[in-house]
């Protein structure tokens, strides 16, 4: 679940606007999604195996050259997915998770 | 002293600590092992670039040297291969000593809790202090509220005889090391020392000190009081003892050379009324010279937080204390045999 959630905002990420691979940390540090930063380098090697990244090498002005990673068009195509199943998903929690619905959930 | 070599980390050349290149090495190893194949290859790769990354940052614009601990810390933070997702391989590999090099018998140190709670350390808070930081450092180590633990030493001093709380934070003034740098400060509170939190001290400390409110500097000015007064006391015992101590010594001397016992009988203490003419006087000259020691250390410390000038080094406090030690017990064990010795075999 805490996985697919870590691909889905990766995409989200980087449908913005390329990144590098600490930019990307920064932020899903930020949103507390990650607790170590190893997590995604195996993600994102995954998800550009399977198509959905690409990458170019940019110079950098402190350090060596950095990996930019940038959505492919079957990236773009899978966070359209992806983006409409979260909309599912989370349009059921809410009615679930709404007070005044008669079943309480207490679990969710 | 330790060895140092420069070892290439994704094309940059850093100066590395040999114990902390073997710790870095077994944890690329134990990567490799655990993402196997061109893929795999890319992902260490990736994380190799990325730990240069962050070498580069910490050690931007000095030419540090690469320690173990730094290696700790960036192992922690980017995690062991298990929590990045990588196929439960065999996971006694971590367990094996390390092929061929040497002096590789350190377990690898990302075992999840063993590093997490390091023991804490006292130091005293100088960041936020009132005086030296003791109480402040103390409450740190104690896990305790800063203002009760204040509050109630305050009290506790105020209405004690002789105020020997004030005595007692002075020598851990002393003896306490001030906590200088963010290690220190991290250690201090008991958190674990890795880059996020040295961070995170960052912003501590600039909320730290908003919190220097007017009941906090009210403490202070009342401490200081206290200190100014017990100073004083100190100066006019300083004085009076070397007046008396001078007495002493010139009854011993007008009894040895002349033989007259007046000064020794009238400066006697009544409790040891001098059985022996010599002993007394002379315990009470190593006595008083013990007093002078410890009445001119009150008066040198509460004049260093008053006028904020040098405070005595730690290692001078010590050898004071043990002075004065050593000279009241001298002078206690010859008052005593003064006392008890019977006359007869003196006369």
């Amino acid at each position: 679940m805490r996985k697919g959630m870590l691909e889905y905002c990766v995409l989200l990420q980087l449908a913005r606007h390329d990144a590098y691979a600490s930019e990307i940390i920064a932020s899903l540090k930020e949103a507390r999604l990650i607790v170590v930063e190893g997590t995604l380098y195996p993600l994102l090697t995954r998800l550009k195996n399977d198509g959905l990244l690409s990458y170019r090498w940019e110079e950098s002005t402190s350090g060596p050259p950095r990996k930019y990673y940038s959505l492919t068009a079957e990236g773009r195509e899978s966070l359209q997915a992806l983006d409409d199943a979260w909309t599912e998903i989370n349009g059921t929690v809410g009615i679930l998770r709404n007070p005044s619905f008669s079943v309480s959930s207490s679990d969710s | 002293m330790k060895k140092t070599f420069p070892a290439n980390i994704h094309g940059t050349i850093f100066y590395i600590d040999e114990d902390a290149y073997v710790r870095l090495n077994n944890y690329l190893d134990q990567l490799h092992k655990a993402f196997p194949g061109t893929e795999g290859e890319e992902i260490t790769g990736d994380i190799e670039a990325r730990i240069n990354e962050i070498l580069s940052i910490r050690h931007e614009g000095r030419s540090g040297v690469v320690s173990i601990l730094e290696v700790d810390e960036i192992i922690e933070q980017m995690g062991t291969p298990q929590d990045m997702g990588a196929p439960e391989t065999k996971n006694d590999s971590s367990e094996e000593p390390a092929d061929g090099v040497e002096g590789a018998t350190a377990p690898p140190p990302f075992n999840a809790e063993e590093q997490k709670r390091p023991a804490k350390r006292l130091f005293r808070n100088e960041r936020d202090k009132m005086l030296g930081g003791v109480l402040s450092g103390i409450a740190c180590y104690l896990g305790w509220n800063k203002f009760i633990l204040r509050l109630l030493y305050l009290l506790l001093t105020l209405f004690t005889y002789f105020w020997p709380g004030t005595f007692i934070y002075l020598i851990a003034w002393m003896i306490i090391p001030p906590a200088r740098t963010r290690r220190d400060y991290l250690e201090m509170q008991g958190e674990p020392v890795t880059i996020s939190n040295i961070g995170r001290t960052f912003l501590d400390e600039r909320l730290a000190s908003d919190g220097n409110d007017i009941g906090a500097r009210t403490i202070s000015l009342v401490i200081k009081v206290i200190l100014a007064v017990l100073g004083i006391f100190g100066l006019c015992c300083v004085i009076g003892l070397t007046i008396y101590l001078g007495i002493r010594i010139w009854g011993i001397i007008s009894y040895i050379t002349t033989n007259n016992i007046y000064l020794i009988e009238n400066a006697s203490f009544p409790v040891f009324n001098s059985t022996v003419p010599v002993l007394e006087p002379l315990g009470a000259v190593f006595g008083s010279i013990a007093l002078i020691l410890a009445a001119i250390c009150v008066v040198w410390g509460s004049a260093s937080v008053v006028f904020k000038t040098r405070r005595p080094a730690a290692s001078t406090v010590f050898t004071l204390v043990v002075i004065i030690c050593a000279l009241l017990a001298l002078a206690g064990t010859l008052m005593m045999v003064s006392h008890y010795m019977p006359h007869h075999l003196y006369y």
